[in-house]
């Protein structure tokens, strides 16, 4: 069977197992799967919100109730629920969606598309991760420093140095265990892509 | 374009074209549950992009522009090739037994092609598929955005392939 003619042939002729649902139910069927997918996702984003919603109000309770805001932790706070609230609204953006892409495009461009929206998300991630790393750092460390102030200062330097390195590594192991997952999801396809 | 409109339109898209969206997928991955879910993710972004065709070329390069970058983009990371084409063969080995001679014959070579097929590199099946469809060159080098002279070049190193993993696989 080594004639194409022969092949195109029996290929054009070849009947595929077919789903057996009518035009319409298939129509419905995947309007019904896109807002399935936008209601999985939207549900997802309510209960991130809640969830961060109930810690900045906790939060807020248990200053007001200890009675030990200041000025100063007032102002981390805000830095700390205005950082988070940005960076979650900023994240949700730039997720990559592949239905985003524009698959109107000649392959060639498709695929460079693709790869550049890929290794953006991880770029733009990397970046807002970092800028948040650092309004967080500043937040805590302004939250509690009325709260030192009977130490020394080499006791306070200390105490500041030593909380922020601690939250430095926990976020850099946050980002590398981000970008493992980034190379386990993506780093395939945009190899799969690139060999092309 | 009202909503209505596009639903038409999506409607008389898919009964001319179904069939052949179908034969992409199973020229492309093994597993009828994957089949299954590329089409209707094909399906989505042809969905996604109704509002974008402007007649600048014929609706069904359109299409095909649409299903091979799907297809691209369809993640076959999970997949466990091996294992999953043997259990693909052993479900239609049972198919066969209620068909004529003819037929299974028939179907034994469709299976052998797309053995090879899916045997090939990601794009060259895509290449392979719109071969077998039809698809004249100009428009394959429209789909897949490089020059004529460049299609013609690719298809007869993917037939080599081709006839060589049909060859290899009929020998066991």
């Amino acid at each position: 069977m080594d004639n194409l003619q022969e092949l195109q042939n029996m290929w054009q002729n070849h009947q595929p197992e077919m789903n057996l649902m009518k035009d319409n139910q298939i129509l419905d069927s995947i309007l019904t799967k896109m807002k399935l997918t936008e209601k999985k996702v939207e549900r997802i984003n309510i209960v991130k919100t809640i969830a961060i919603s109930v810690i900045m109000i906790s939060m807020i309770c248990f200053f007001y109730a200890m009675d030990i805001g200041t000025i100063f932790s007032w102002l981390g706070l805000g830095l700390i629920m205005i950082s988070t609230v940005v960076t979650m609204v900023l994240y949700w953006k730039i997720q990559f969606k592949s239905k985003n892409l524009n698959h109107n495009l000649s392959q060639d461009k498709f695929i460079i598309e693709a790869i550049s929206e890929m290794r953006n998300h991880k770029k733009k991630f990397t970046k807002l991760f970092r800028v948040f790393v650092f309004f967080i750092l500043i937040g805590i460390n302004l939250l509690y420093v009325d709260l030192l102030t009977d130490l020394e200062l080499a006791y306070r330097l200390g105490f500041h140095f030593g909380i922020s390195f601690f939250l430095l590594i926990i976020f850099f192991l946050g980002l590398k265990f981000r970008e493992k997952k980034f190379n386990r999801e993506f780093q395939p396809l945009i190899d799969d892509l690139e060999s092309i | 374009m009202t909503d209505k409109q596009k639903e038409q339109r999506f409607k008389e898209l898919l009964y001319d074209n179904k069939e052949m969206i179908y034969r992409l997928c199973y020229a492309y991955l093994y597993n009828k549950n994957d089949v299954e879910d590329l089409f209707q993710e094909i399906l989505i972004n042809i969905w996604n992009s109704l509002d974008k065709f402007r007649n600048e070329s014929k609706i069904s390069t359109w299409i095909y522009r649409i299903a091979v970058n799907s297809a691209l983009m369809y993640n076959r990371k999970n997949l466990k090739t091996r294992s999953v084409f043997e259990s693909f063969e052993a479900a239609d080995q049972n198919k066969f037994e209620d068909d004529s001679n003819e037929c299974k014959e028939k179907e034994e070579r469709i299976q052998q092609l797309r053995r090879a097929i899916v045997q090939l590199k990601k794009q060259d099946s895509l290449i392979i598929y719109m071969v077998l469809e039809g698809v004249k060159y100009d428009e394959i080098a429209e789909i897949m955005g490089i020059t004529m002279s460049n299609v013609g070049v690719k298809i007869n190193r993917i037939k080599a392939n081709l006839f060589k993993l049909m060859q290899e696989n009929s020998n066991g």
